[in-house]
């Protein structure tokens, strides 16, 4: 009988966790804020901020100190600042970033040993590791970051236009700034507003591109590739055919930012409906991992002759396997700056202009640490006898001096960004198995020359271009245009719970026409 | 309070502590979450659609009645000048919820078999090592609180549901 009592007894203590869990869980949670630009897209276009040209020789940067061997330097001259004396309590810099854990240790252990930290009597760096989604909340309601570092130009433009930036203005910062090109390929590394205040700066360039492994290309008899459309064609669906394994290797976008900004750049470069009949080919050429770091570890063992990867994950793959190599897809990539800015809320801003003027300068060497192999921003860090020995990403960086950029509209590409993940994950990542069905019957009836190039295009037309679909919102058929996506995306922002029916109903249609396509093949 | 008096002849504090910190732990890191997981999509957002778990049948990478690929696949291939034969292990595809089905009943089953054939030899055999040999035998038993300890690290994530009640 006691017993019994027990165990009802339990059995309630159960049943009312559980209902209190579920009553809390329905509460609305603090959604961390879209990365969307809230002021109208006329403000956000990144426009050059000199109008003479920038000279692209590593050379002849605008410094001014001497023009043929300059070492990266801080100004030490006393300069009148705002700052009276050195200050007397111990500073714990704030920075909000998105680096990983080996640059920030690296970072802290050689800025914390430096004269500049000592100088402001800087003891400590506090590291705020966070997605871009949650940084707008966080400067918001800390009231303490001093510094934003790391996280691409988009983010960073979010943040100048909710006024959450402050103008660099201390002396030793501004020298650093001019150190830095004010654009590269005709990317801009710096953001300054029309009276010359400048809010951000580039601490760090990235390409994007693929890294290849020369020793497979050679085994499946494949040619070095030059562009995105090298990536979706038969000849690298060739050995997905004969043995069974994809040469190609791709992320999947939910995952990976960088991918995200690569199936952006292809949609721009080749436009929106060929762009994604190039990305539906690509996906079935390719083995979808889950994440960038995935893809360079694929490419550095073998597994996969070419990934697409940003250009820092190709250096690190050619330092562990030398048959790998970094390539940029010219004319039809964008150069990056990586920012470095000083937020509003600084408690300590003389301090934390310290840093920013450090990172810029003597924080360069950070790049050229064998495990982190980043382009640096400003070319002076490669007259150092750290910079002379890394004679490849010098290389690199006078490459990307040199490569010709496609016009990258930024604000439209955030405006359809979430669909367009959700749309290629539901479309090219859930269903790859299927598509790969489809795609293995086309490629070898092409390839045996059973059809002929026009009905290959026109097959891989009906696979690949945008879906039609019914929406779940209104029940009609839409077709997902370059506008569907800017409305799927602002739709999905107002309730993100909408997001698993869409993804249904793209997948769904997207089955559809890969069976109905299989069945004209006939297998 | 008739309730309460059984309860407190049965129990002493050892007991009480052994029954109180297991419903804690479990509701915390097991009950709440499943709750959650279960609740939370059922509840419509602003567009006023609610999610219903009979939508998972509609969607083709979850459940499927044809497969997309062949299982295996045997080839005779030419690779580098030679002639081998190609043994492409790729397993059937039913979609993520059915492949997981089959993927556990067959684990289950080779488990048991296996699980039962050490067994026997246990009980029925003495052989020098098995001691030892019944160490190991106890490994697998180990793995599994390591998932418990990776749901729990994503818990206390800034997006967690701890940090969550917390903020």
């Amino acid at each position: 009988m006691a017993s019994k009592t027990l165990l009802v007894a339990l059995v309630l203590v159960v049943i009312i966790v559980a209902g209190v869990a579920g009553y809390l869980a329905t509460r609305p949670a603090p959604t961390p804020t879209e990365t969307t630009p809230t002021t109208t897209p006329t403000t956000t276009t990144p426009t050059p901020t000199t109008t003479t040209p920038t000279t692209t020789s590593p050379t002849t940067t605008p410094t001014e100190t001497t023009p043929t061997t300059t070492t990266p330097t801080t100004t030490t001259a006393p300069s009148p600042t705002t700052t009276t004396t050195t200050p007397s309590e111990a500073i714990t810099l704030v920075v909000l970033t998105r680096h990983p854990g080996d640059i920030l240790k690296a970072t802290e252990d050689a800025f914390l040993k430096s004269d500049i930290a000592k100088k402001y009597n800087i003891v400590a760096i506090k590291w705020l590791q966070l997605p871009p989604g949650w940084w707008v909340t966080y400067i918001n309601e800390r009231k303490d970051v001093d510094i934003a570092w790391g996280g691409g130009p988009t983010l960073f433009d979010v943040l100048y236009n909710q006024g959450l930036l402050s103008p660099l203005t201390s002396p030793e910062v501004l020298e650093a700034v001019n150190q830095i090109p004010d654009a590269i390929a005709g990317a801009p590394m710096k953001r300054t507003d029309d009276k010359g205040n400048v809010y951000w700066v580039a601490a760090a360039i990235a390409s994007f591109g693929f890294t290849v492994n020369h020793d497979k290309l050679v085994m499946y008899g494949l040619p070095v590739p030059k562009s995105w459309s090298d990536l979706g064609s038969p000849t690298f669906g060739k050995p997905l055919i004969e043995y069974g394994a994809p040469a190609v290797g791709i992320a999947d976008p939910t995952q990976s930012t960088s991918n995200t900004r690569m199936y952006e750049i292809i949609l721009q470069r080749y436009g929106w409906e060929e762009g994604w009949k190039l990305l539906t080919a690509m996906a079935a050429n390719a083995q979808v991992y889950s994440g960038s770091g995935d893809v360079r570890d694929a490419v550095t063992r073998g597994d996969i002759a070419v990934g697409i990867t940003i250009d820092f994950y190709g250096y690190t793959a050619h330092l562990q396997n030398p048959s790998c190599e970094y390539i940029i897809p010219s004319g039809e990539t964008i150069v990056n700056g990586d920012p470095i800015a000083l937020v509003i809320t600084s408690r300590h801003p003389e301090a934390a202009q310290a840093f920013i003027a450090w990172v810029l300068t003597e924080g360069q060497k950070i790049w050229l640490d064998p495990d982190i192999n980043r382009l640096p921003a400003n070319p002076n860090v490669f007259n150092t006898p750290e910079g002379a020995k890394r004679s490849d990403l010098k290389e690199a960086f006078e490459a990307a001096l040199t490569t010709t950029q496609i016009p990258f509209n930024d604000t439209l590409a955030l405006m359809y960004e979430s669909a367009m993940r959700y749309y290629f994950k539901a479309v090219l990542v859930d269903l790859n198995s299927e598509l790969k069905q489809v795609w293995k019957v086309l490629l070898t009836k092409y390839l045996n020359k059973e059809i002929t190039e026009d009905q290959f295009k026109k097959y891989l037309s009906e696979i690949g271009s945008p879906l039609t679909y019914i929406d779940p919102l209104t029940g009609k058929k839409v077709t997902f245009t370059i506008e569907d996506a800017i409305r799927v995306t602002s739709e999905i922002a107002k309730d993100p719970k909408i997001i698993d029916h869409y993804m249904l109903a793209w997948k769904r249609a997207a089955s559809e026409r890969y069976q109905k396509v299989l069945s004209e093949l006939g297998s | 309070m008739h309730l309460l008096r059984k309860l407190r002849f049965y129990l002493d504090s050892a007991m009480v502590v052994q029954l109180v910190v297991p419903i804690v732990f479990f509701s915390l890191f097991l009950i709440i979450l499943l709750a959650a997981v279960a609740i939370f999509p059922l509840v419509p957002g602003i567009s006023g659609i609610a999610y219903s778990p009979l939508l998972l049948f509609q969607d083709p990478s979850m459940i499927r009645f044809s497969s997309t690929r062949a299982p295996v696949i045997i080839r005779h291939i030419v690779m580098g000048g030679e002639n081998v034969t190609l043994i492409a292990f790729f397993g059937p595809n039913y979609g993520a919820i059915i492949n997981s089905i089959i993927n556990s009943v067959v684990v289950t089953i080779g488990a048991s078999v296996f699980g039962l054939i050490i067994a026997f030899i246990m009980a029925r055999y003495d052989f020098p090592g098995k001691m030892l040999f019944r160490v190991l035998a106890m490994v697998p038993l180990l793995l599994t609180p390591f998932i418990n300890a990776f749901v729990i690290r994503k818990m206390f994530m800034y997006d967690g549901i701890i940090s969550y009640f917390i903020h």
